[in-house]
């Protein structure tokens, strides 16, 4: 496991204000979040693609992810996947979630061609190579949309002594956004990686980046990869 | 058993069980502050429509909840004028709570397990900010959810669409959207 440095680097140009506010990036105190990069939802075969939408608007985040990851492993910023997925004995599933997934035809719990529909365990469940997590990185597993809510997310941020978190992750408009609006309720710096992201849908894509900037950046700001990286780099 | 939904809900016939209780119904009024309603696009007449259905969730008895946002963080601003934007009813419950989002730092899901409350129909201002996180931790928690369309004012018109848009992805993603009309109508129905 990589060490973090003490280096600490400058901002990054972002919108609605370059990131972070306070005018430190550092390794010791910055995660990143990628959030759902699962065949489930990118993935050939997986909940997504049986529902029928476009797979390439899921993907397209993929490549600037992975360059992302190959930028900040090696400074040693902590890095955190996160997945759903259900047990499966589906006890941690809403019953309504469950109701609405099988009225159309993507039931949670059902076989698919990925194994079992959102389950723990199953290969649709795994995240895809591209973005796998490699040896010392943290996964949490969470049942719903947003990463806090009824995970130990919180606790690894605060043992770890984190208060930025730069995000990737699918779908901009519902698990990325949900997870980042709890994170920013909860005092954390956060910035989300416009090419690192994409949505079933392209105009809520669109706007679920607009979302994050009105207000002077009511949760927080948006960048692109190479903003990131060049910032990385010019240190 | 008589199946109770709302007309008109979309993805799907709301609530998903068919079974519309008054005494299992909260209706969530987020962002209800001075320093943010002013700011969303058609306040008044989503004000007035918020009224009307606070009126008849009330005579069904059922609750009738106004969520403040008091926001410790230097971006949230204007919007901190707090002072309550709705006229409100002595047995509404009104809940602060320490996020854009109103089960953070709040006793909102406390109130609303303790009732037994497990519909709810969202209304209020910042459709696409404190209306849509309260919505999305809800919808996390197993309620279920609708959003009532002219009843809830965005701050941006087009980010408005779009956030009941995403709601409406996926089967119902975070639950329904329908109107506010409808939801009345459908309380009258009941009570005939």
């Amino acid at each position: 496991m990589t060490s973090a440095t003490t280096k600490t680097f400058g901002t990054i140009g972002a919108a609605s204000y370059d990131w972070p506010y306070d005018g430190r990036l550092s390794p010791s105190r910055t995660a990143l979040i990628c959030i759902d990069w699962q065949v489930d939802f990118c993935g050939k075969g997986g909940y997504v693609d049986a529902m029928g939408y476009d797979l390439n608007l899921t993907r397209s985040g993929l490549e600037p992810t992975s360059r992302v990851l190959d930028a900040m492993r090696p400074l040693g910023f902590t890095v955190i996947h996160t997945r759903e997925g259900h047990k499966p004995d589906l006890v941690d599933c809403p019953p309504n979630k469950l109701w609405r997934s099988k009225r159309i035809g993507a039931g949670i719990g059902d076989a698919g061609p990925c194994g079992r529909i959102l389950v723990r365990g199953e290969p649709g469940w795994e995240i895809v190579p591209e973005v796998a997590p490699v040896a010392g990185e943290i996964v949490i597993d969470k049942p719903g949309k947003g990463a806090f809510y009824a995970t130990e997310l919180d606790l690894v941020l605060r043992n770890r002594g984190i208060t930025h978190l730069i995000f990737t992750g699918i779908t901009t408009d519902v698990c990325v956004h949900t997870t980042m609006r709890e994170a920013n309720d909860r005092g954390y710096e956060c910035l989300l990686l416009e090419d690192c992201t994409g949505a079933t849908d392209y105009d809520n894509y669109l706007a679920a980046l607009q979302m994050v900037k009105m207000q002077g950046g009511v949760f927080g700001s948006v960048a692109s990869s190479e903003a990131l990286i060049d910032t990385l780099r010019s240190a | 058993m008589e199946y109770r939904f709302v007309d008109a809900t979309e993805p799907y016939p709301w609530p998903y069980d068919g079974l519309l209780s008054p005494n299992r119904l909260a209706l969530v009024a987020a962002g209800a502050q001075e320093g943010l309603a002013e700011q969303c696009v058609d306040h008044k007449p989503v004000t007035a429509a918020i009224l009307d259905t606070a009126k008849a969730v009330r005579a069904a008895e059922g609750l009738v909840i106004l969520v403040r946002h008091i926001v410790p963080s230097a971006r949230w601003y204007d919007a901190q004028r707090i002072g309550l934007a709705l006229d409100h009813d002595e047995n509404d419950l009104v809940v602060d709570a320490a996020g854009i989002d109103g089960f953070y730092g709040s006793r909102l899901d406390l109130e609303l397990r303790s009732r037994g409350i497990n519909q709810l129909a969202f209304v209020g201002f910042g459709l696409e900010t404190a209306v849509h996180s309260t919505l999305r931790s809800a919808n996390d928690r197993g309620y279920e959810c609708i959003t009532l369309s002219d009843a809830s004012a965005p701050l941006d018109q087009s980010c408005g669409e779009r956030a009941l848009h995403s709601t409406t992805m996926s089967g119902g993603i975070f639950g329904a959207i329908g109107t506010s009309s409808a939801l009345r109508d459908a309380l009258a129905r009941i009570r005939d």
